[in-house]
């Protein structure tokens, strides 16, 4: 049996047109990292309004109607049990966090500080990059650097570049960032962003530490930034890898806020 | 037609739905031929979406990815014998 080949053979190599934008686009993308994002701060300003009409259209009662109803029933009674574990848990913290305000005082150290609350425009699920935009932008008293944080008081990341009207937030669990931080008696440690909100660490095996510990970052109002979830080790390695997730989810946030002065 | 609905799905995609529906649209798109269109689509999500600190956080991006995957695509086409290369 003989079978026609319907290919005429090899395909012409790959057209100067190819290559042309294959230039073009390496260049754009270079000249856009000398110039500190400039292309792109100007593209977002100009799509920020669609990011902007979408925001609106998805937290309106239309848009919540094309939510699955029994994904939503299914969730509110998962988080009714999550939630009454954590009340029992929380009984004691008002107590210590009075007593740490009161120890603070006492010592003349009193903190506070000025937050921006601000709609997130692209969660980081969308783009693949770990980063975030927010509608918050040069008019506002915010600054490169500036920490946000998610409800109730999670530092998720900085802001890397502010745009007229929207701004590009880097999260701590960008794959490769480090960030410094500290857990049990303020011990420190280097996380390691491994993204979606997740974090490595490579410690000794001879430190002490559990799943469930609390990291925070290294300020006089600790922020939790991540708990343990896991711990990997083996009796040959000397070193423990010690999984930590953000105690939020990142991909379902919808507002954050931005530390504007402390 | 089918191309021209494919190429807006792209950009639309790119701006409103995860990238990897993005990424859905262009290995559609790339079974045609010649579609440059993936590769401005990638520079697009770079650009909006990208934190490049240096030049070479660029060898890490959607575009490089776009440009690999064209390549790939068009060897493909010139490799499979049931590929219509007319």
């Amino acid at each position: 049996m003989n079978f026609h080949r319907r290919s005429s053979g090899r395909e012409k190599s790959i057209s100067r047109v190819f290559w042309g934008l294959l230039i073009l686009a390496f260049s754009i993308l270079i000249l856009n990292t000398l110039t500190s994002q400039s292309v792109s701060k100007v593209l977002r300003t100009i799509v920020s309004p669609i990011w902007k009409i979408e925001a609106k259209a998805v937290s309106s009662p239309v848009g919540s109607y094309f939510f699955s109803k029994t994904k939503l029933l299914d969730r509110v009674v998962s988080l009714e049990s999550e939630l009454a574990e954590s009340k029992i848990a929380l009984l004691r913290y008002p107590l210590l966090e009075s007593e740490n305000e009161k120890l603070k005082l006492f010592l003349g150290r009193v903190t506070s500080d000025t937050r921006l609350l601000g709609t997130v425009l692209v969660p980081p699920n969308r783009n693949g990059y770990d980063t975030l935009l927010i509608d918050i932008g040069e008019s506002q008293p915010v600054s490169l650097g500036g920490i946000v944080v998610a409800h109730p008081d999670i530092p998720i990341g900085t802001i890397e570049t502010l745009n007229s009207n929207s701004a590009l937030v880097s999260l701590f669990s960008n794959p490769g960032r480090e960030t410094e931080a500290i857990f049990a008696d303020d011990s420190p440690l280097t996380l390691v962003g491994s993204g979606g909100g997740n974090f490595k660490v490579e410690l000794p095996r001879s430190i002490q530490i559990n799943v469930g510990d609390v990291i925070r970052l290294p300020q006089l109002s600790s922020k939790i930034v991540g708990v343990v979830g896991s711990i990997k080790s083996s009796p040959a390695d000397a070193f423990q890898t010690v999984l930590i997730n953000s105690p939020i989810n990142i991909f379902s946030l919808r507002y954050v806020e931005v530390i504007v002065e402390n | 037609m089918l191309r021209v609905l494919l190429s807006v799905s792209l950009f639309l995609s790119i701006l409103l739905l995860p990238w990897w529906v993005s990424t859905a649209i262009a290995i559609f798109l790339l079974m045609s031929k010649q579609a440059y269109e993936v590769l401005f689509g990638a520079l697009l999500l770079d650009l909006l979406y990208g934190n490049f600190q240096s030049i070479s956080d660029v060898l890490i991006s959607f575009t490089v990815g776009a440009v690999l995957l064209f390549l790939a695509a068009h060897y493909l086409r010139g490799a499979l014998i049931f590929y219509d290369n007319r």
